[in-house]
């Protein structure tokens, strides 16, 4: 997850996935925890004036008043990671104060020497944890849904990393939202009909690539995956 | 016209407010019921127990009976749509508003493996169909269908009595009633306000129908 590229104005960007028909928008302040700041309430405030789809957002949440704050500015759903490894107790009163539907968790994770592992800091610190053995933690104390990234596919549009999904379609219960490696239409529907797998998470691909949601659901449709379709004008 | 919002134990409205004013209306947010507005609207999640209490003790409930016995317009949105009903069986022990008869369920756990868990997060596709009860007067909702956003626990199964407009959805296979509609009030279950430009389109069509 080194290389982070500055691609633009987050507020632009959300509204031209909006109009292209995304689904939902996932808003990640990749260095907060990192920095330790928060500057993610006013983006959010200014966003959702004119994007009328969830929300979910993240990076820097320590506390129940710092997930709050984001709520507050008019995020739907908030992600966590960094926090949740170092006090996986927080997940639990996230979960109890704003309802685990609205909670989810973020998970970077890599293969290393034989075990699935997970990262705090965007990827830059491994913990002691294990995979499997944290999704039954978080999801014990309270998630709505887990975000799963592979950090050896992100930012390399050489597909999905098919390991990482099986491993946790396998312990996990609640929806999975899946990222990583995704550069053409053909990767997400390989994704998708493999079944439990609900959503898919896009940035290279848009960002960088310049991809349009619309040709992608096109694509999706003619490779007869559901999807949700904009009224017309 | 201007529309009241109510704020009933701190949920979060916003997205509620900014879907009201792109349709192009004022807003007013109610923390106590204390101003007279021209079309209520209750959003909500929560527990349906604590939050009819909750109605019941901030003086909201009389307000709202008194609101739609005027003849005003009222929408009930996620648990506001609930409320507006008898019973649920999330607090068994506390009453709604009562405009509909229904009882409010839990959504189906899944059957087979590529059903899913409750909650039901997600859009799902809802039909619109016209429910003629007491009106023989047919409204053409279909170029609403489409996918809209569900956030809930809890929903309804059976049609309740002298609605003009139903809205049907499906979870695990069962049949959900995620929208009704008659004179002067309306249900919504799923989140229009979070439904994309559809979701737009929907409620500024309703506003219109109920106002």
């Amino acid at each position: 997850m080194e290389g982070v590229q500055d691609v633009g104005d987050p507020i632009k960007l959300c509204q031209k996935y909006f109009n292209q028909g995304a689904d939902e928008i996932i808003l990640l302040d990749t260095v907060a925890s990192l920095y330790q700041r928060i500057e993610l309430p006013e983006i959010i405030s200014e966003l959702v004036k004119d994007i009328f789809i969830p929300i979910c957002a993240g990076g820097g949440i320590n506390s129940c008043q710092s997930a709050e704050s984001l709520f507050r500015a008019g995020a739907d759903k908030i992600c966590i990671n960094t926090s949740a490894i170092e006090n996986p107790r927080l997940l639990a009163e996230l979960s109890k104060e704003f309802g685990a539907q609205s909670i989810v968790l973020q998970v970077d994770a890599r293969f290393i020497k034989g075990e699935w592992r997970i990262f705090s800091n965007s990827g830059r610190d491994m913990s002691a944890i294990e995979l499997p053995s944290w999704l039954g933690i978080a999801q014990e104390a309270g998630v709505g849904e887990i975000l799963i990234t592979s950090i050896e596919k992100d930012g390399t549009g050489r597909g999905p990393d098919y390991p990482l999904i099986e491993i946790v379609k396998k312990y996990a219960t609640v929806p999975i939202i899946y990222g990583g490696g995704i550069s053409n239409s053909k990767h997400i529907c390989a994704v998708f009909k493999n079944k439990q797998i609900n959503a898919i998470s896009l940035a290279s691909f848009l960002h960088i690539d310049n991809t349009n949601i619309i040709n992608i659901k096109s694509d999706l449709k003619n490779m007869s995956i559901v999807v949700r379709e904009e009224i017309e004008q | 016209m201007r529309v009241g919002i109510i704020r009933s134990g701190g949920s979060n409205i916003t997205s509620v407010i900014n879907a009201v004013h792109k349709i192009g209306y004022e807003t007013i947010v109610l923390n106590k019921p204390d101003k007279k507005v021209d079309l209520l609207m209750m959003p909500g999640v929560g527990n349906f127990g604590t939050a009819s209490r909750r109605l019941n003790d901030s003086g909201f409930l009389e307000y709202i009976k008194n609101h739609v016995k005027e003849g005003k317009p009222m929408m009930g949105i996620c648990l506001g749509m609930q409320l507006l009903f008898e019973t649920s069986a999330e607090d068994e022990s506390a009453r709604g508003l009562c405009f509909y008869n229904g009882h409010f369920e839990k959504i189906p756990e899944p059957m087979s493996l590529d059903q899913r868990s409750p909650p039901n997060i997600g859009y799902s596709f809802v039909e619109f169909t016209s429910h003629r009860g007491e009106s023989s007067v047919e409204i053409d909702l279909s170029y609403l269908n489409g996918y809209y956003y569900f956030l809930h626990s809890y929903a309804l199964s059976t049609i309740p009595t002298g609605t003009k407009m139903i809205g049907i959805s499906e979870f695990n296979s069962k049949r959900i009633i995620p929208f009704v509609l008659k004179e002067n009030t309306c249900g919504i279950q799923f989140h229009p306000e979070r439904s994309g430009l559809r979701g737009l389109k929907f409620l500024s069509k309703i506003i219109n129908m109920v106002k």
